[in-house]
Parts: C-alpha cells; structure tokens; sequence
C-alpha cells in the first residue's frame, strides 16, 4: 500500500492535534491529581463524617480538624443563591428571547453581557454597601446575594442560548393553537430544552459552589462555630480554603485540601445527579 | 354561498419585499379551497395572514382586508383568532417533549373546548379518528411523538389542529415532506372532514394533481396574485391563464 501525501497529512494532523490537547490537559489533571491525594488524606486522618461536621482545630496545635461550620455555609450559600438568582435568570431570559426587538429587552441583554465581564469582587462590594452597612452585620444572606449577583449573568446567557435554539417550527405550532407568547414560552421552548435549562443551573451552582471574592466583605468568617441565622455571619469553604491555604500551619493547610475535595466531590456528584436526570429525555 | 375566508386586495411586504400584490380570495364555508401556486409565489404568506402568524415576522407589513368568519382578521385579538383557526405545517412538527396524547390534547386544553377529563379524552380520540391515526397509536398513547414515522407524525399534527374543533383548517404543503401512501390518507381524512363536520379547509400545494384530486375551489396563485379562481372542475378543463394552461396541461399528461 503507497501512502499518500493526504494520508501522511492526515496523520501528522492528528498526532500534533492530540499532542497538544494532551499537553492542555496536563495541568487539569495536576489540578485534580493534587486535590485527590492530598484531600483524601486530610479526610482520611479524621474520617469523612468527622470532616464535614467537627470544627477545624486551633491553629498551631498540631491537631486535626474539620470544616463542619464552612461547609454548612456553602450549602446554604449555594441553595439561596440559586433560590434567587435561577429564577431571576429564566425570567430574563425569557424577556430577552421572547422580546428581541424591545428596547427594553435589548438593555438587557447589553447588561448581562456587561455583567459577565463584571470582576465578582465588585459584586460583593455593591451588596456590602447596600446590605451588609445597613444591618451592620455580615451575613449568609448578604452573601448569598452576592453570589446570585455574580451567577445572574452567567446562567441567563446559558438559558438564552438553549431558549433561542428552539426551532421556530415548534413555535409556530404553539402559536397555531392559540398559545400565548407566555405560553410558547413555557409550555413548548422551556419544556422542549429542559435539559439545557438544567444544565444551565449547574453552571449556576458551580459558581455558587467555588467563588471566594464576592464573599471576602459579605459573609464574615464565623469557621469556628455553627450559624445560627442566615441573617447573621456565616462561612464558606471557598473562604476557608483561601484563608487556611495561605497559613502558617500545617494542620490548617491539611484542612483546606479537605475542603477542597469535598468542593470538587460535590460538584462531580450534582453533575451526575444532573445527567441521570436528564437521561432518557429525547430532543 | 357565505363565506368563511374574505380577502380583499391584500398587499404583504417582507422586508421591503412586497410578497403579496393585491390577492382578491373567497373561500366558501364547507369545502376544500386549493391555493395552487410554485414555491415563492406568496401563498404560505397568504395562509399566514388568515391566521395572523404572519404577526410574528420581524418587519411583515399588512395592507388590505382579510375577513375570517365574517370579522375583520385584524382588528380582533390575534390569540382569539388563532385558537378558532387551525393549521397544519409543512414540516410534521409534532411537540417533541409531549406525549402522542398530550400533542392532540394540548391544543383542546388550550382552545378550551373540553370541560373535564373525560371529555378531553374523547375530543383527543375524535380528534385522532378524524386524522386516521387512532388505531396506529390507541395503544401507545403515551409514547413520544418522535418514535412515529413522519407521515403519522403528519397526522398527529393533523389530529392536534383538529383537537381545537375549528371552522376553518389551513394546510401548508401538508403532503410534501411524506410519503404517497401517508399522503392520500391526509386527504381522506380532509374530504371526510368537509362532509362530515362541515369544516373549511384551505390547502396549499404546488401539485396540480392534488388540487384535482382534493378540491372544490381552486385559487392559482402567480408572482404575488391570484391569478384564477373557481371550481377545480372548471378551472382545469378551460384554464384561462396561460400558467393556470402550463400547469394543468402537465398534470393531465
């Protein structure tokens, strides 16, 4: 067999193409490599039950701990923040697909687009001056908000581009029997992408999940005791990983790669939730 | 002879494009109207400001008068409107994330024409009888629609637009994306439904043969014009138009 110059091509073409996906993904699987090994111990030493409940222990002290308070505080910054910024972000991507010639709707979409570009820091220093002053306290809440602020813009571009992919086929039908632009909306377009839809909320809650500035003047830093309200301070992983991973200790660095993995374990789990639930869904 | 459909010197503009030129129509009630034209000549323009879907292209602009069941199409509420009109598209385009059921009886929900369950359930299995679906898919009622062939996805298009129980019926090239066997059960079920429950139907089709095959009335359409209008029988064995001649000449042969 001769090999021609299209074959040689071919085949350069598709080693170099898989030399540097490869090389590209190096540090991602550094990333998670590191993460794994070192949280897992950290989990391992103290047990996975003890981790995610007991507080982290006295800096110096040479003990082990866990992040009990931190991790409560990113369950709940995640579901308020989703709670509030979701719905939000459906709403506005309803108005933007559904109205695309309003002048109102088009400054939306220039906001959300704007919005994206936003750095998450300023986020939190809106709501700080706006929330946190007036009740004089930091709290869950403050930064919950924050977070929706920060997610808002993502989630609505994703569930814009999932909503504006609906045929216009299947519109006309919803239109045909008498649907309202509502109604189109709603009860063809959203359902017919819900898959999109939901993993457009997984964007929402990954962010939830992982960001750390838009909580620095928001949520306090209570990691040594359980909150009591959400009005109160509060604390998130993401927070305890950026304080614990800059300090002198190692006993507090340990638990910083727990909270780690346990942040990266969730998200591969409610992504799989996800999938599983989407599963099965035709179209 | 009362009229269901009135259309009277309708000029539509696309984009600066002027689509229709003055389309002068009359669709008597209870018969099968065939708007028969090549691609491009307006006629799903024509069947889209019957029922007002025309509203939803960006730029379309109206001029003239089209009168469904006696009112003026423009002047009342386009929703209104709609739910008393039904349409079948070109393309089957049953709504994929509802089941078969829920396709046919989405449309009778929406137009509120039944009263309770049970009523909806026979509204959706009239519906489906009067489309010829319902012994292909009584015992799969809550299948998927995409799991059906195209042309039983076409009647179950079909059975969704009949679901609202409309006077008047539009047909945009039902027959052109599916096969013969799936095509002439469509008519069928068209003839039965102008006989029997005494519907208007508008069908569009640039295929002379169904016109004959189908129609009472015939409309030529010709570059944004209805160009010959009358019984089917007529119009095909004295065309006056010379495309009206071209195009019948060659369906005959």
């Amino acid at each position: 067999m001769r090999l021609s110059r299209d074959k040689v091509l071919n085949a350069l073409v598709a080693v170099l193409a898989g030399a540097v996906t490869l090389g590209g993904l190096v540090p991602y699987a550094a990333i998670i490599a590191s993460t794994v090994m070192r949280g897992a111990k950290a989990i391992a030493s103290v047990g996975v039950i003890r981790f995610l409940t007991s507080l982290p222990p006295s800096p110096g002290s040479g003990e082990l701990g866990g992040a009990g308070p931190s991790l409560l505080g990113t369950v709940l910054l995640t579901v308020l923040s989703t709670l509030a910024g979701v719905p939000l972000a459906f709403c506005l991507a309803l108005l933007i697909t559904e109205f695309p010639e309003n002048p109102v709707s088009r400054a939306l979409r220039a906001l959300v687009k704007g919005l994206l570009e936003l750095p998450t820091i300023v986020a939190g220093m809106v709501v700080y001056t706006l929330v946190v002053v007036p009740m004089g306290t930091p709290s869950i809440l403050a930064g919950s908000l924050a977070l929706a602020i920060v997610m808002l813009p993502y989630v609505t571009t994703h569930f814009e581009t999932y909503l504006s992919s609906v045929p216009r086929l299947y519109r006309e039908a919803g239109y045909a029997i008498g649907l309202s632009k509502a109604g189109v909306a709603l009860r063809v377009a959203a359902p017919i992408v819900r898959k999109g839809l939901l993993v457009g909320v997984l964007v929402g809650v990954s962010r939830a999940l992982g960001e750390t500035a838009p909580l620095l003047f928001t949520l306090g830093s209570a990691r040594y005791y359980y909150p009591s309200s959400v009005l109160g301070p509060g604390d998130s992983a993401s927070l305890l990983i950026y304080n614990f991973a800059m300090m002198p200790y190692p006993n507090l660095r340990e638990v910083a790669w727990g909270a780690a993995l346990t942040i990266l374990a969730s998200y591969l789990i409610i992504s799989l939730i996800v999938q599983l639930c989407v599963r099965g869904v035709e179209a | 002879m009362r009229h269901a459909v009135r259309v009277e010197s309708l000029r539509v503009r696309l984009g600066g494009r002027e689509v229709l030129k003055g389309v002068n129509l009359e669709v008597p009630e209870g018969s099968v109207t065939v708007v028969l034209g090549p691609s491009g000549v307006g006629k799903s323009t024509l069947l889209r400001t019957i029922n007002r879907l025309l509203d939803l292209v960006p730029g379309a602009r109206v001029e003239g008068r089209v009168e469904v069941l006696g009112l003026d199409a423009y002047a009342v509420d386009p929703y209104w409107l709609r739910r008393r009109v039904g349409m079948v598209f070109q393309i089957p385009n049953p709504f994929p994330h509802l089941s078969i059921y829920d396709n046919v009886a989405i449309a009778a929900k929406v137009c509120g024409v039944a009263r309770n369950k049970h009523e909806l359930r026979r509204i959706v299995e009239w519906a489906l009888r009067k489309a010829m679906l319902w012994e292909e898919v009584k015992d799969r009622l809550r299948d998927p629609p995409l799991r059906l062939s195209g042309g039983q996805q076409q009647r179950l298009c079909l059975a969704r637009a009949l679901a609202m129980r409309p006077k008047i019926l539009l047909l945009d090239e039902p027959t052109a994306n599916i096969d013969v066997s799936n095509a002439s059960l469509i008519e069928e079920a068209l003839k039965h439904l102008v006989r029997e429950e005494g519907m208007t139907v508008i069908l569009v089709t640039h295929m002379p043969q169904q016109a004959l095959r189908v129609g009472d009335y015939v409309a030529v359409m010709y570059d944004g014009r209805v160009v010959e209008h009358g019984r089917v029988t007529e119009v095909a064995s004295r065309p006056h138009h010379p495309f009206t001649k071209k195009l019948f000449s060659g369906a005959a042969s």
